[in-house]
């Protein structure tokens, strides 16, 4: 069996999944919320502010700035359900045909790999998708589908860190909202799936979720996670982080983690992987 | 059912993934510890030096309150976003997989056969719900104790405004009056609260395959559903919070009244009751 016929395997069977269709439930939630604060500042909405609004996030929490402290819920749920929906596929997978798959390519490396580029391409659909719900919503609730943003949308939406209206370009819509989210979703996962391979899932979605509430208190581009949220990038708020350097993090993490899950997973006894 | 009830509850305490998740839920309050340690250091340290410059007798060490700083009020601390972030998953982990486990291995025939459906299925019930009460309201409890090493237990003057517990909130005048009873009772509210979302995983512990997907059921339903309540409260603009996350603790930017947290924790018990007992009474074959 050749890695490619691994490969299709794992994009038919892991990739067209029903459960991603909750996928526009949870991006559909904040663009309800972004909806009515949006409609206070009589404008036309574009698809763009949808996915500012959608992957905001917070300032980061100090003892200094804050009165009283909220979860940002729902940038939570969408960072999280990605770990969510894709954390069982490689287990799942293992324990149904995975183990006869192995016998027969005789290679384990390229059934891991073969989940690798399947980790990052979920993250890419989830990423998609996400940004195909907000389109759809945008366009359906009379709002616009160009993906420039509305300056003074923008400066209500994200008025903790900016305080002038700022001007955004289509590139650097798709960059805070698509590119650097699904980069920061792809390091995570990948954390994420290597981290199965050592530990019991729960702990490993456990530790990924404790990654991501990182980024509530800390402002580093070595904090996982910090790439979905827009008012922690240098694109919008001065004192944000450089995007190059998130991208560059989030890709070292994705290699380390592979190279980590393939010595890993050359050894591992797959058996007592199960569970 | 007591001999059926006795198994049960031993085999969701005395299990390693119980141990595990007391100790993930011990090591997360500990952060919150650490914090309380520095900041009161800190609050106390200031407080010593302004009272010197300005020859004061007897200064207010309000801030370094034990009330002020535990996990359940302390919403600044790294500990406390963690803990009452996570807190679903420490609550099922212990047993909530246990009921699907059971189907797979074929285990549950055996369990049936012997003591019935009904008998079995209530049995199952509690044992999960007291295992995740205690994964829950354990480390908070520890953390209350903890803490009481650190900070002095001044109860909190209505007037500083230190707190953010107002008019509305649970049980606010217990709070600034007997506040030692007032955190012992939320302890109980976290077990409560733990033990109802660990039963969560009895909804769906005869469709998944996969214990880390059961376990992670709470989880998933819970934030779900504070993502909705987050609309539902921006649209209608209720002044009461409903939202499960913020609920479990003791700050919450709206009012959380005593008969809110009560009825949510009531709702989420009849609806992991209710589907459960149509999935395992009414359905489940021998």
């Amino acid at each position: 069996m050749s890695k490619y016929k691994i490969l299709r395997h794992d994009i038919r069977c892991g990739l067209l999944r029903w459960r991603y269709l909750s996928v526009i439930l949870l991006f559909i939630l904040p663009c309800l919320t972004g909806r009515t604060q949006i409609k206070f500042y009589n404008a036309v909405a574009t698809c763009g502010d949808y996915l500012l609004y959608c992957f905001k996030g917070n300032i980061p929490i100090t003892g200094m700035n804050i009165t009283h402290f909220n979860l940002p819920i729902q940038w939570l749920l969408i960072a999280g359900g990605c770990l969510f929906l894709n954390l069982d596929y490689l287990l799942n997978d293992l324990t149904n045909a995975g183990q006869q798959v192995i016998i027969r390519c005789y290679a384990r490396r390229d059934w891991f790999l073969s989940k690798c580029v399947w980790n990052l391409l979920a993250c890419l659909e989830y990423t998609a998708v996400g940004v195909v719900t907000v389109l759809l919503f945008s366009l359906l609730s009379g709002g616009s589908a160009a993906l420039e943003n509305t300056p003074d949308i923008t400066l209500g939406v994200y008025g903790d860190v900016i305080y002038e209206p700022v001007v955004l370009s289509a590139a650097n819509v798709m960059a805070l909202t698509f590119l650097l989210p699904f980069l920061s979703l792809a390091a995570l996962n990948m954390l994420e799936m290597t981290l199965c391979l050592f530990v019991r899932p729960v702990i490993s979605f456990i530790i990924c979720m404790f990654l991501l509430l990182l980024p509530l208190f800390f402002n580093s581009p070595l904090v996982a996670g910090i790439g979905a949220m827009g008012m922690r990038s240098s694109l919008i708020a001065e004192e944000g982080i450089n995007p190059e350097s998130v991208g560059i993090v989030a890709v070292v993490t994705v290699g380390i983690c592979i190279v980590v899950g393939c010595l890993r997973f050359s050894r591992a006894d797959i058996l007592g992987l199960e569970e | 059912m007591n001999k059926t009830f006795k198994t049960e509850l031993y085999t969701a305490i005395w299990n390693p993934t119980f141990c595990i998740a007391i100790l993930i839920g011990i090591e997360i309050s500990m952060i919150n510890v650490v914090e309380t340690m520095q900041e009161v250091y800190r609050i106390t340290t200031a407080t010593q030096e302004y009272m010197i410059a300005n020859s004061i007798i007897s200064p207010s060490y309000d801030g370094a309150s034990l009330f002020v700083h535990w996990i359940a009020v302390n919403d600044v601390s790294i500990g406390h976003s963690v803990f009452y972030f996570l807190w679903p998953i420490l609550a099922a982990m212990p047993f909530g997989w246990s009921y699907s486990w059971e189907r797979r291995s074929g285990a549950i025939i055996q369990l049936l056969t012997r003591s019935g459906v009904k008998t079995y299925f209530i049995a199952k019930y509690i044992a999960v719900f007291i295992s995740g009460g205690f994964a829950v309201g354990i480390p908070v409890l520890l953390n209350l104790l903890i803490n009481a090493l650190v900070c002095p237990s001044i109860t909190p003057n209505v007037v500083n405004s230190i707190v953010a517990i107002f008019d509305g909130q649970f049980l606010s005048k217990l709070f600034y009056t007997y506040p030692w009873f007032h955190s012992l009772i939320w302890c109980g509210v976290d077990f409560l609260l733990g033990g109802a979302a660990a039963c969560l995983c009895l909804v769906v512990g005869s469709w998944l395959r996969l214990q880390v997907m059961v376990v992670l059921t709470p989880f998933s339903l819970l934030l779900i559903l504070d993502g909705v309540y987050s609309v539902v409260q921006r649209i209608t603009g209720w002044n009461i919070t409903l939202s499960p996350f913020s609920m479990a603790s003791l700050i919450t930017g709206l009012p959380n009244p005593a008969w809110a947290v009560f009825t949510m924790i009531g709702v989420i018990i009849f609806f992991s009751f209710g589907i459960g007992w149509w999935q395992v009474v009414c359905h489940e074959q021998i």
